[in-house]
């Protein structure tokens, strides 16, 4: 009745997908694509499509990520930019991650920071007053003192 | 059934093809493969591969090509 998105992300029809790389390439450069790309091999070097990327199980990749959504099974060294980041159960990470929105699966690792397209202030033990929201550059007293405990 | 399991290790079947890079795809660097790969897009550097090599005919292609078997339906 209710297909779950998830489902599809895994199993997307194979038409659709344009670029395949196999599980016993290895790429080393840059690619640059409109469409949907699917790895299953090595790749080495970056990524930039206008469509969605899904990384398998088996992939090893060192490359800085620019997709729409990204499914992330396998093994990524690099940062990367997306709408969407799905990160499944045997994904794992290693980079920073821009997005709109994320998911991480049991089982799944993302070591980096989270950060999203768009800034949100964080909130405040006291509601700032007027002037403060006005100069809005100035870091809110949380951040400081989360700062002065690290160090 | 389909005794052909030896070739199939040394040269992948023709129809079989691991690796594609689509029309809309553009490639710069080198690619290292032990089976089939078919190019519909642009690329340029360096294919490696012991399988077959089919170059489509939207292709367009600045490499240095070794391969077990190339089909090119256009310029390279």
């Amino acid at each position: 009745m209710f297909s779950r998105v998830k489902d599809k992300t895994k199993a997307p029809p194979v038409e659709t997908i344009e670029t395949v790389i196999g599980p016993t390439a290895s790429f080393q450069g840059t690619v640059r694509a409109d469409g949907n790309i699917r790895i299953d091999g090595v790749f080495e070097g970056a990524i930039e499509t206008a469509g969605n990327l899904i990384i398998c199980d088996q992939a090893k990749i060192l490359a800085d990520i620019v997709a729409h959504n990204v499914s992330v099974a396998g093994a990524v060294k690099g940062n990367i930019s997306a709408n969407r980041v799905e990160v499944l159960e045997s994904g794992r990470v290693w980079g920073d991650l821009t997005v709109n929105s994320f998911t991480l699966d049991d089982g799944g690792f993302v070591s980096g920071q989270v950060n999203m397209h768009t800034d949100m202030s964080p909130p405040m033990l006291e509601a700032p007053s007027k002037r403060e929201m006005d100069s809005a550059t100035e870091p809110g007293p949380i951040e400081g003192e989360i700062v002065d405990e690290e160090s | 059934m389909f005794g052909k399991g030896k070739d199939k290790a040394e040269v992948p079947p023709e129809e079989e093809v691991e690796t594609v890079i689509g029309p809309t795809t553009s490639f710069r660097g080198t690619i290292r493969c032990n089976s089939n790969i078919r190019i519909d897009g642009i690329f340029e550097g360096v294919i490696e591969t012991s399988g077959r090599l089919i170059i489509g005919d939207q292709a367009k292609i600045l490499a240095d090509i070794v391969a077990h078997n190339v089909s090119a339906a256009d310029s390279v």
